[in-house]
């Protein structure tokens, strides 16, 4: 019955109605798209950051031979891991890496773009290539989780864990596991390219495999012919330092290392702490690799969130105060109505119930349709914000930054969630109850007879 | 015997930066049960007031008001409600209709608690009977004429059945012709047992009914039997 009471309501006056609504769906858009995106880029901003890094490159010097250098000592790199706000330490960059031939095992052509078999391979001969074309690209590396494409989440460990010195063997994708058909714990074994013909293979367990979604398309400009599917991320091979040295057989001291850190605030005290180590420093040299964008990222980062604050304020103040003041104007117009109610028999407590709740209706109406609307707000906001906005669906807008550098994709994702949801859900509800106060003091200070005697004859 | 009674009756409204308005003033006054009264004064005299105050739409300064027995002091706001809503009934000076609904949607409105749907029905049917208004159920209220509208809303008050019926000015927007049908159907409703006061301030309507109170000034100057 108080829903056929308050329909009646309602259907009393349709224009106030309509505008009420429209104002609520307003203030709810706003609202929401301010919370929605002020929640993503909280929970993206350090991770977002993390993914770009900021990070200290220790090398000898270019003048010096690594003949003429003793290494840098385990105890030295093991103190660099424990300073403070010091995420890991990467002892083989650029990287421990070269060409081997995974034996008795096929290595992944898919790819979009061009056929490398009709493009021209002017760099490798044609025999080179084809060697180049079957062997998988062994990464060796001690900081494997910090390198890119794990730290921005493109590629992810579906089964088993990064190898380490601890954990010596080989991180496949999944592309190369499924094409084998491998599985974590078997041994495969691989053979550097350029290795003596006499010398073994080396045998290596799978310790983990990783799930990409990186692509691999290849250019019309691609110079490399055949050879170019040695570079693609599904032939990647990482493991451990250790592993990579013995496969590739390199000397595993360590000559250079690579420090990374939380952020870039934390750079100079990181670097401050290393320069202390007892290292040979008149043959070293430190070098701050941060990115030069990170900065500038952050602070766009900064932009959406207090910008997304701002919204969140300034539309709850005005469009809370809009309302209320439409609203006091329609209840004024509605007073007779109210008094009629009254008359009729119905207690102040039912009328205050029945307009309760038809605040109600017409917020869940506007809160419904805010949502949708919602999506369509934040993507203009992340439009103007960046340029570069690129894919979207329902729940997930993904902004990449170009940085004319290289694209970090993911890193501003603004996602609907039921925290999101929730707090909408709690400003109905906040927005109900400041109409049923406010109800409440019209209802208090209004006699019967004069609400009788006001507003519209009937 | 007596189904309302008024023991002086005070009633004062305080206005804010203007001296209090004494809108009756020790009013005492006995209604019998079947009683067909009218309450004639000028406008400002206090009819309005004293009919309020017997529909439980206010409560008196001083004094008591003892509707079926009850004194309405020791009501509270719940405890009022009821007893508009199911032993004091109203029609409005303005018919107090809802113009954008049905005839049969504003008889709805009374029957807040009651959950039997055909009992509704069929109470708003034999109402709509009763004032001769059966066909106009399910038209809206905006396309009626005056009396129909007026019909409408004594239909409206008698739905609940309620012993009292109280009326404000009912004839008072309507022609001379609609005005004798309206009477008419107030006496009918008299006859069939209820408890009619009405307020009027035109004398000829009021010569109609059994008892005519006159009021002045917020006191009763006079009370004349036209039987």
């Amino acid at each position: 019955m108080i829903f056929r009471r308050t329909i009646l309501f309602i259907e009393r006056k349709h224009r106030e109605t309509v505008i009420l609504t429209v104002l609520l769906f307003l203030l709810f858009s706003f609202f929401f798209s301010g919370v929605v995106m002020y929640q993503s880029t909280e929970s993206y901003r350090d991770k977002a950051l993390a993914e770009i890094g900021a990070t200290l490159q220790i090398s000898y010097l270019p003048e010096l031979d690594e003949s003429t250098l003793d290494g840098v000592d385990q105890n030295i790199l093991s103190r660099v891991q424990s300073i403070p706000h010091v995420l890991g330490v990467d002892v083989a960059p650029p990287s421990l890496s070269g060409s081997c031939i995974p034996l008795g095992l096929k290595t992944v052509k898919t790819h979009s773009g061009f056929n490398p078999e009709q493009q021209p391979s002017p760099i490798y001969t044609d025999e080179e290539a084809r060697m180049e074309s079957d062997c998988v690209d062994l990464i060796g590396c001690s900081a494997i989780p910090l390198r890119n494409q794990f730290r921005n989440n493109m590629s992810v460990i579906s089964d088993g864990s990064f190898p380490t010195n601890d954990n010596p063997g080989v991180l496949i994708s999944r592309y190369f596991a499924e094409l084998n058909s491998l599985r974590i714990n078997d041994v495969i074994s691989l053979k550097y390219l350029y290795s003596d013909a006499s010398a073994m293979a080396s045998e290596v367990k799978i310790v983990g495999i990783y799930d990409t979604t990186l692509k691999f398309e290849i250019l019309e400009e691609n110079d490399m012919g055949v050879a170019v599917y040695k570079a693609s991320p599904y032939n990647a091979v990482f493991t451990d330092f250790d592993t990579a040295s013995k496969i590739l057989d390199r000397d595993n001291t360590v000559y250079n290392f690579k420090v990374y850190v939380d952020s870039p605030k934390n750079l100079d005290a990181v670097q401050e702490a290393v320069q202390k180590l007892p290292m040979e420093w008149d043959k070293y040299k430190i070098y701050n690799e941060t990115l030069s964008f990170y900065n500038e990222y952050a602070s766009q980062i900064d932009t959406v969130f207090s910008n997304s604050l701002r919204l969140i304020i300034l539309t709850s103040t005005v469009g809370i105060i809009l309302f209320m003041v439409v609203y006091s104007i329609w209840n004024n117009q509605r007073i007779r109505d109210i008094g009629i109610f009254e008359v009729l028999g119905e207690s102040y407590i039912h009328i205050l119930m029945i307009y309760v709740f038809e605040t109600l209706i017409l917020s869940f109406i506007a809160a419904v349709l805010s949502v949708p609307t919602s999506y369509f707000l934040i993507q203009f906001i992340s439009q103007t914000n960046s340029p570069e906005f690129v894919s979207s669906n329902i729940i997930n807008i993904i902004t990449p930054y170009d940085t004319g550098e290289y694209d970090i994709n993911p890193v501003y994702a603004v996602s609907i969630d039921i925290k999101a949801l929730l707090l909408l859900l709690i400003f109905v509800f906040m927005i109900v109850g400041i109409t049923g106060v406010a109800l409440m003091f019209l209802l208090k200070k209004s006699k019967l007879q004069e609400m009788l005697k006001a507003g519209e004859e009937s | 015997m007596a189904i309302i009674e008024l023991r002086n009756v005070t009633k004062i409204y305080k206005v804010k930066d203007a001296p209090d308005i004494r809108a009756l003033n020790d009013v005492s006054l006995v209604i019998n049960e079947g009683d067909f009264i009218s309450v004639c004064g000028v406008s400002g005299s206090g009819k309005s007031t004293l009919l309020h105050l017997i529909g439980c739409l206010d409560r008196p300064t001083g004094g008591s008001v003892f509707v079926k027995g009850i004194d309405t002091k020791s009501l509270n706001e719940k405890g009022m409600a009821r007893m508009r809503n199911n032993t004091v009934s109203m029609v409005l000076q303005d018919f107090g209709l809802i113009p954008t609904r049905t005839v049969y949607e504003n008889l709805e409105v009374p029957f807040y608690f009651e959950s039997d749907r055909k009992a509704k029905k069929d109470k708003i049917v034999s109402a709509l009977k009763y004032v001769g208004c059966s066909e106009l159920i399910g038209r809206p209220v905006v396309k009626l004429s005056g009396g129909q509208k007026q019909r409408v809303a004594i239909a409206r008050a008698l739905v609940k059945d309620s012993p009292i019926l109280l009326a404000d000015e009912p004839t008072g927007q309507l022609d001379s012709e609609t005005k004798e049908a309206i009477m008419l159907l107030f006496h009918k409703i008299n006859k069939n047992g209820k408890t009619v006061i009405m307020v009027t301030h035109d004398n000829e309507i009021a010569k109609e009914t059994d008892k005519i109170i006159f009021i002045r000034d917020g006191r009763i100057l006079d009370t004349i039997d036209t039987k």
